[in-house]
């Protein structure tokens, strides 16, 4: 029976491995307010509303109660909901402000603007410790969404669970948007965001990211 | 997938065949769980943790003098990634995942080309059957196989001294893998020394090293059952016996290099039995 009774032992050993729990200890970040939507002309009469993002202290977008203000009302106003009306020509400054962070831009008013192209940002990626990806995308706005195209020259090593993040963080994806799952490994592809989820210049960096094992296989940062 | 053959190394295996109607058996649990992955740079990363436990059989029979039967089959295999958890809000950011399956077998014929001489000398041919799981659980990423189907032709040589107190082998073989998976050669130097009738010990040192021929298809899974893997790892074993015919053994490997593999150390330990 000697030979027999260690069989439970090993067997018992197989069934250690219930799944556990990993802890994720979101890191310390500065905090930061950027104006994400906005245009650079208005005309006289018309209005735009503009936005910004607050990321608090681990990352996290976090609706904060903003105010807003314009350099010269004269020129233009804003509201506390950040819709601003072009008063008169000129250029003056659309502040947010939160707490002691502040975002500006500027903006010129005038008579007639002229059709203004649709805004659009580009980067590249880079692979991540040894991973290949590779090529250039684009983030610009189309109507009611953003719409994230790869370039031709776009190409990611092939791996399982990659998806397409918008983060602010070059290694994770905390408080990021998840865009969707990599639809292919090369070449062109689009990805559509709503804006309700994203602005334009919400984020700094595109992720390759391997979901399932939280690893980023590479890492996009805009250019512009 | 040699990781887990390993263990049976030190008191079967090596260049010796096993003689006629001689045998060696073994029933061992294989536990590897790790938060850190060797990347493809070779740099660590931190990683969701990713476990395999691996119950297998393992076997060698002397068919002649010469030739010997070896068979591996890891007859229950279970790959799990934990649950990932925020420890600022407590909310759940990933589920975990699981799956159970039989496990990728390998097969094989030794056979002793120089046998009666100080040096021993045997060829082994092994077939590395893909009855594992190559994507499994509710994520797709989990492994208990690699899909594909090995050929691996290797040659051991080992020499023992002092009345077998002690031995010295030294393995290297070409692994031919299938489905565009880059081949492999695996090569292995290992030490072992008896300490009296009953205990023995052994240190091994064994590699991978990728001919980087296949695709780019990278898997952050478990890692033992990737493409273009490699490694090179320290593994001491001790084993002892209770009598003539039974024993358990135990060893620990540890990769202090490697790319695309788990960077924590594996645990084996199993039940042994010589006839």
């Amino acid at each position: 029976m000697k030979k027999i009774r260690f069989l439970p032992v090993i067997v018992a050993l197989a069934f250690y491995g219930c799944i556990g729990t990993d802890i994720v200890e979101e890191s310390i970040v500065p905090t930061d307010l950027t104006i994400s939507r906005s245009v650079d002309s208005l005309e006289v009469g018309s209005s735009f509303t503009f936005q910004a993002d607050y990321f608090n202290m681990f990352g996290q977008k976090e609706v904060v109660p903003l105010s807003w203000s314009s350099s010269n009302t004269d020129i233009v106003t804003v509201t506390n909901d950040g819709l601003a009306n072009g008063i008169a020509r000129g250029s003056a400054y659309i502040r947010a402000n939160f707490s002691e962070l502040i975002d500006s831009v500027r903006v010129v008013v005038a008579e007639e603007v002229a059709v203004q192209q649709a805004a659009e940002r580009n980067g590249a990626f880079r692979g991540n410790r040894g991973y290949a990806v590779n090529g250039a995308f684009f983030l610009r706005e189309d109507g009611s969404s953003l719409e994230l195209e790869f370039d031709t020259d776009f190409s990611s090593s092939n791996g399982p669970g990659l998806y397409v993040y918008l983060s602010n963080s070059t290694s994770n994806v905390n408080g990021g948007v998840e865009v969707g799952r990599l639809q292919r490994n090369s070449g062109v592809q689009t990805y559509s965001i709503p804006m309700t989820r994203a602005q334009l210049n919400t984020y700094d960096h595109v992720l390759i990211y391997c979901k399932p094992f939280g690893v980023p296989f590479g890492v996009g940062t805009f250019l512009n | 997938m040699l990781l887990a053959g390993l263990g049976h190394l030190a008191i079967a295996g090596g260049g010796w065949p096993q003689p006629k109607n001689k045998g060696f058996f073994k029933i061992g649990q294989y536990v590897l769980v790790s938060d850190q992955y060797f990347a493809p740079s070779g740099d660590i990363l931190d990683i969701a943790t990713a476990g395999i436990y691996i119950t297998s059989l393992y076997g060698e029979y002397g068919l002649t003098d010469r030739l010997t039967a070896v068979a591996y089959v890891p007859f229950f295999t279970r790959a799990t990634l934990n649950e990932q958890v925020s420890g600022l809000t407590g909310n759940v950011l990933e589920e975990g995942d699981e799956v159970n399956s039989f496990g990728d077998t390998d097969l094989g014929l030794k056979y002793g080309l120089i046998t009666n001489k100080p040096i021993v000398v045997s060829a082994t041919l092994t077939f590395g059957l893909p009855l594992g799981n190559s994507s499994g659980g509710n994520t797709g990423v989990l492994q208990t196989g690699d899909g594909e189907f090995n050929q691996m032709i290797s040659i051991d040589a080992s020499r023992s001294f002092a009345k077998g107190k002690y031995y010295v082998s030294a393995m290297l073989g070409f692994n031919n893998r299938s489905k565009n998976f880059s081949d492999e050669l695996r090569y292995g130097l290992e030490v072992g020394y008896t300490f009296g009738p009953k205990l023995f010990a052994a240190l091994k040192l064994t590699g991978i090293k990728s001919l980087r021929n296949g695709s780019d298809f990278e898997a952050p899974s478990n890692g033992i059952f990737s493409n273009n893997l490699e490694y090179l790892a320290l593994t001491p074993e001790v084993s002892y016996s209770f009598n003539e015919k039974f024993g358990i053994s135990g060893a620990i490997g540890t990769a202090f290099s490697g790319r695309r593999i788990l960077a924590r150390p594996a645990y084996s330990l199993g039940f042994f039995m010589k006839i």
